[in-house]
């Protein structure tokens, strides 16, 4: 705008606040990424489609899963081969050492009995525009075509749609799905419509889906804060008889107490009910 | 399902219900469990003891509080709702002694609170409390009760009743093992107590809480050594008949 004077001023609305665009917080995610260890990155130079080959994969997604999973499952000969990385929140604390049950991690491991059985601890919260870049690098090192994909997962009974109130169904209870590819069937019921798979599950599923491989969803709803106590992560007890999971497991005669004492560190701070 | 009815407290859904006082009651299950037994000359309370962190300081995290000489309370549900209504009771306790010169009756500081608790579900811009709680005493006549009251407002007596996490299951084994036999024997009336706690309590003693009130006397809680004894004695108790249905076969 031009003064009487002829200066030129900036023109300033007093109805917005000009001030409000240097605020801006850039709230920016980047993409999840796979970080293989030195062992494997030099294994996969040696591998002409840089694939591990793949038979077995168990996929634990949220503390519940992981815990059940790292205690009933994993308990054998495992080492680790790779980290999967999404960003952490400014609140997210982790332990020096990254591996207590309420660190925000997400680790493949691969079995050294059998090279061809991995398992993947993701005890992470991967948004939701992160997981088709989650679920792509945890695949791009593995060949998975003919391999047995077992999701677990957990979800708030509040998200559970049925006919009776679920204040009067017994949890936590299971739910299953699976791709076409797979032949048998779930254990317990299959998930029922209306309901819906959401987050790194779905996409999980969407992906193997998408790829005719064979893959299943033990979905666990529970009503414990944050998703984890001991009654939650014992509900999954009855994978362990399913295929592929009961081929690979030996009887780990601590689980109890081990799945109390994971129960009662993420208890411990928590006296909001008593 | 609530298709929106749980919004306002004060709605009522077309089919009956007031959802937010139904959520409430849930939050009640998120409580860890409390047990309430009346015996003929004692009342006791057990409660499942929540593991504290290794700072905290374990006097501060109590899940049954005295509300006068003579009532006693343990609660189920959210904390800070608790000392709430606890504050209130102690106060209403105190002014009832002012005002009429006894003691107020179990059941006089029940309803009191039974009140309290459903005045927060008829009126707006407020919330009701997520908590259920037992009240155990004696009137100043020297009978024992066992109240128990609900978030909705309701209130009952019990001879012996359970709230908290799994509260349905240890109420069935209250219905099968109470019997006017072990309600007339004060060390049966505390192991019933403690029985069903160890139905859903894994870890034993260190993991309890237990407070008895006998007629006349304050509230006693239990040494950790005490409720040992106690459940030594009923772990051999089980053995025992094992051994006998053993025989029998």
């Amino acid at each position: 705008m031009a003064t009487f004077f002829g200066e030129v001023l900036p023109v300033i609305s007093r109805a917005v606040d000009d001030e409000e665009d240097e605020d801006e917080i850039i709230s920016e995610r980047c993409d999840s990424f796979i970080h293989w260890s030195s062992r494997i990155q030099g294994a996969l130079l040696h591998i002409p489609n840089k694939k591990l080959e793949c038979n077995i994969l168990i996929v634990a997604i949220g503390p519940a899963a992981v815990g059940f999973t790292d205690t009933c499952i994993k308990h054998g000969d495992y080492y680790l081969v790779a980290n999967i990385f999404s960003g952490l929140k400014d609140d997210d604390r982790q332990t020096l050492t990254q591996n207590a049950p309420t660190d925000k991690t997400c680790y493949l491991y691969r079995s050294n009995e059998d090279a061809s059985t991995f398992i993947c601890l993701c005890n992470m919260d991967v948004a939701v525009e992160q997981c088709y870049a989650w679920v792509n690098e945890l695949f791009s090192g593995l060949d998975t075509d003919d391999a047995d994909v077992v999701v677990l997962n957990t979800s708030p009974t509040s998200r559970f749609t049925c006919e009776v109130p679920t204040s009067d169904m017994p949890c936590p209870f299971l739910r299953g799905l699976k791709t076409n590819k797979f032949s048998g069937v779930p254990f317990c019921p299959v998930l029922e419509q209306p309901n819906l798979v959401t987050g790194l599950a779905a996409q999980i599923l969407t992906y193997c889906q998408a790829y005719s491989m064979k893959a299943l969803l033990y979905q666990c709803y529970t009503k414990a804060r944050k998703l984890v106590d001991l009654e939650t992560m014992k509900a999954f007890t009855p994978c362990l008889e399913s295929t592929p999971i009961r081929d690979i497991i030996r009887k780990n005669p601590e689980a109890d107490k081990q799945l109390r004492d994971i129960a009662q560190k993420h208890e411990v701070q928590d006296t909001l009910y008593l | 399902m609530s298709d929106r009815y749980d919004r306002a407290i004060t709605v009522f859904s077309p089919d009956g219900h007031l959802f937010q006082v139904e959520y409430a009651q849930e939050a009640v299950k998120k409580g860890s469990t409390a047990v309430g037994v009346r015996g003929d000359n004692l009342v006791v309370l057990g409660v499942e003891k929540k593991a504290v962190a290794k700072l905290q300081e374990e006097r501060t995290v109590r899940k049954i509080a005295l509300l006068d000489e003579h009532v006693a309370l343990a609660f189920a549900g959210l904390t800070a709702d608790a000392r709430i209504l606890i504050n209130r009771a102690r106060i209403e306790c105190q002014s009832h002694k002012l005002t009429v010169e006894d003691p107020v009756t179990v059941e006089y500081i029940t309803r009191h609170i039974a009140q309290l608790k459903q005045k927060y579900t008829q009126s707006n811009g407020r919330r009701p409390f997520g908590l259920s709680s037992l009240i155990i005493g004696f009137d100043f006549d020297g009978t024992p009760h066992l109240y128990q009251t609900d978030p909705s407002g309701t209130y009952h007596e019990w001879k012996a009743n359970t709230i908290g996490r799994s509260a349905k299951t240890v109420r069935e084994f209250l219905e099968k093992h109470y019997t006017d036999e072990v309600a007339v024997s004060d060390t049966e009336t505390i192991k019933l107590a403690l029985k069903a706690l160890l139905e859903v309590v894994q870890s034993g003693a260190k993991n309890m809480e237990v407070a008895v009130m006998r007629r006349g006397k304050p509230l006693q809680m239990l040494e950790s050594e005490e409720i040992e004894k106690y459940i030594t004695e009923i772990e051999k108790e089980r053995e025992e008949e094992a051994e006998k249905k053993k025989q029998k076969k």
